[in-house]
């Protein structure tokens, strides 16, 4: 029977989405040839929303989440923390406690990224030891210069050049502050999308941003 | 400093190592088992779950699955879920002359005069029969950008399924569709009507060993405490205080009295203590006139949850056996169907010990191992 795109193993008890398509001479053919059922169409892709309704009453169909977005959510989880390890544990993480939390998804969002980034967020944030190793590394990283340096911006240049002032002042920001900051800046996500993430209006996400940048050029004019 | 702060973080950003696939494929592992073993979301009751099993491996169980069009899908004309009116309606639950205490009370006593004793290497197999809510559409298709449309209905089937008593061999499990019902208020999609009539048989394989609480076969169920308060201690275990905000701690506790039992065989100790266990728990209390899936009377014992639907267990009045589970709508604003309808309704029909389980082949040269 359908593979629901690989959710669960009992995929076949379940009912499947299913192209509105169906006739009734098809469902005839179906039923009365001895042969194996003509396989329904894979599901169409539903949105992000629609997976996690259908999930309410068939709960295998959450991996489907997984599946679209664990790639994102680890990169990001790695960027924040310097241990691997401890990455993977915070997307695993995450995806379940999104499961837990799955009947209270606002499904007029389609988008679940960044609800998802939200949960990754807090839990990030409960590794303040993984997160300070992976700032102060990044402080002493050296800048690229060894390949390709004629393609790189002038732009990149100077923000190497920042680069340890730069994850200086990141560590001395507030953890929700750099919470916001880093998920528009990395994770590369709207004002609104941060909102979302974060639960809070989007006038917060702005006034908190300014804020932050503002500790951010105070924190670089005054480096040494 | 005339260059935005923010471009200069995002600038800075480092590079990530790559998911590594065998974290990502644990990952994966654990949430279909937690989602096999997970209280229902609102509004729909959790399928029996065969992940227990199967656990640790999802696309590989689908691989093997058999499908036969046998043409018909309809049993004996009995039973609330057969009647092929449009929707079913119970009375609202009446509470019954004896108390949940009781009624759990007989049941334990009952449940010691009667035991199975599989060895290691054989099967628990479990015949049911079962209706559940499914729901689908309500999305937006992203090829074409049509909407399509919300559907609700009750699915039928007849399962049976083999289990390793040990948990250390592959079982199966066969699935035979039968006509759906409507969901009260909803009419029946078309395509529900498709299955009708499948048998469908899936390998259950036995991949990575599962976490202890997630096992639900045999030989770890016999570990289970024989004590009414070390069972109670295990209903509600582990109850997080996030969990704790939008389910109560007695209904996760009651939902899992209800998992310890479906389609399992549960040693006579640890079913005696589970019943007295399942006593305690607030909320708690008996309804006459409770129908299982195959049409048996018994006494309902249950619990309201946080869906506005009464989840029954439902005993033998005579012998106090337990012969199914249902659920009722008593909220109808939470349950968003009407007060009285039957919303899931099983029958356990009979758990027996068997030598072997059937082996379903695998097809197309997909290969079903775990890996």
């Amino acid at each position: 029977m359908a593979v629901d795109g690989g959710v669960g193993g009992e995929g076949a008890d379940a009912p499947r989405e299913r192209t509105p398509c169906d006739d009734w001479t098809k469902r005839v053919v179906t039923l009365s040839l001895p042969q194996r059922a003509t396989e329904p169409a894979p599901p169409p892709p539903f949105d992000d929303a629609a997976l996690i309704e259908a999930s309410l009453a068939d709960p295998d169909r959450f991996a489907v989440l997984f599946d679209r977005h664990a790639d994102e959510i680890h990169r990001y989880a790695a960027q924040r923390l310097d241990d691997v390890t401890v990455a993977d544990d915070v997307t695993a993480e995450t995806f379940l406690v999104a499961f837990r939390k799955r009947a209270r998804y606002d499904l007029a969002r389609p988008d679940a990224r960044p609800w998802l980034y939200g949960i990754a967020s807090k839990l990030i944030s409960g590794h303040r030891r993984a997160e300070t190793r992976r700032l102060k590394a990044l402080a002493r990283q050296a800048p690229e210069r060894a390949t390709g340096f004629e393609e790189r911006s002038a732009e990149r240049v100077t923000a190497d050049g920042l680069r340890p002032a730069l994850a200086a002042a990141l560590a001395k920001l507030g953890s929700a502050e750099r919470e916001l900051l880093l998920l528009v800046a990395w994770a590369e996500l709207s004002y609104e999308e941060a909102a979302q993430a974060l639960d809070i209006p989007i006038g917060t996400v702005r006034s908190r941003l300014s804020r932050t940048r503002t500790k951010i050029r105070r924190s670089l004019e005054s480096r040494p | 400093m005339n260059k935005d702060e923010i471009r200069l973080v995002a600038e800075i950003r480092p590079d990530a190592p790559p998911y590594d696939p065998e974290a990502k494929s644990a990952a994966r592992r654990g949430l279909v088992a937690a989602a096999a073993s997970n209280p229902p979301a609102r509004s729909s009751w959790r399928r029996p779950p065969v992940l227990m099993l199967a656990g640790a491996l999802a696309a590989a169980t689908a691989a093997s699955v058999t499908i036969l069009a046998t043409g018909s899908g309809e049993g004996p004309e009995r039973g609330p879920g057969r009647d092929p009116a449009r929707e079913i309606v119970v009375t609202l639950p009446k509470l019954a002359p004896v108390s949940a205490g009781e009624v759990l009370g007989r049941a334990a006593r009952a449940a010691v005069r009667t035991d199975l004793d599989p060895r290691d290497d054989q099967f628990l197999k479990v015949e049911s029969e079962t209706m559940y809510g499914a729901s689908s559409g309500g999305g937006v298709r992203h090829d074409t950008g049509e909407t399509v449309p919300q559907s609700r209905y009750l699915y039928r089937t007849k399962r049976v399924i083999w289990q390793s008593a040990d948990g250390t061999r592959d079982g199966a499990l066969r699935i035979e569709h039968l006509e759906p019902r409507a969901y009260p208020g909803w009419p029946i999609p078309q395509e529900a009507h498709r299955e009708a009539g499948m048998v469908e048989t899936l390998a259950l394989r036995v991949c990575e060993p599962l976490p202890a609480h997630l096992r639900r076969d045999y030989a770890a169920l016999k570990q289970l405490p024989t004590d009414a308060e070390g069972m109670r201690a295990r209903l509600y275990a582990g109850v997080s205080e996030d969990d704790g905000k939008e389910i109560s701690p007695d209904e996760v506790a009651w939902e899992r009295v209800g998992e310890m039992l479906r389609e399992t065989y549960m040693p006579a100790a640890q079913r005696a203590a589970l019943f007295r266990a399942a006593a305690t728990i607030p909320g708690v209390d008996a309804v006459d006139g409770a129908e299982d899936a195959a049409g048996r009377t018994g006494i309902g014992v249950g619990r309201t949850g946080r869906d506005g639907v009464r989840a029954d267990l439902i005993f033998d009045p005579e012998t106090y056996e337990l012969l199914g589970e249902r659920g009722v709508v008593v909220d109808e604003k939470l349950a968003q169907a009407p007060e009285g309808s039957l919303v899931a309704s099983t029958a356990q029909l009979s758990i027996t010990v068997a030598d072997g389980a059937p082996a379903v082949e695998d097809e197309g040269g997909v290969s079903s191992d775990c890996g």
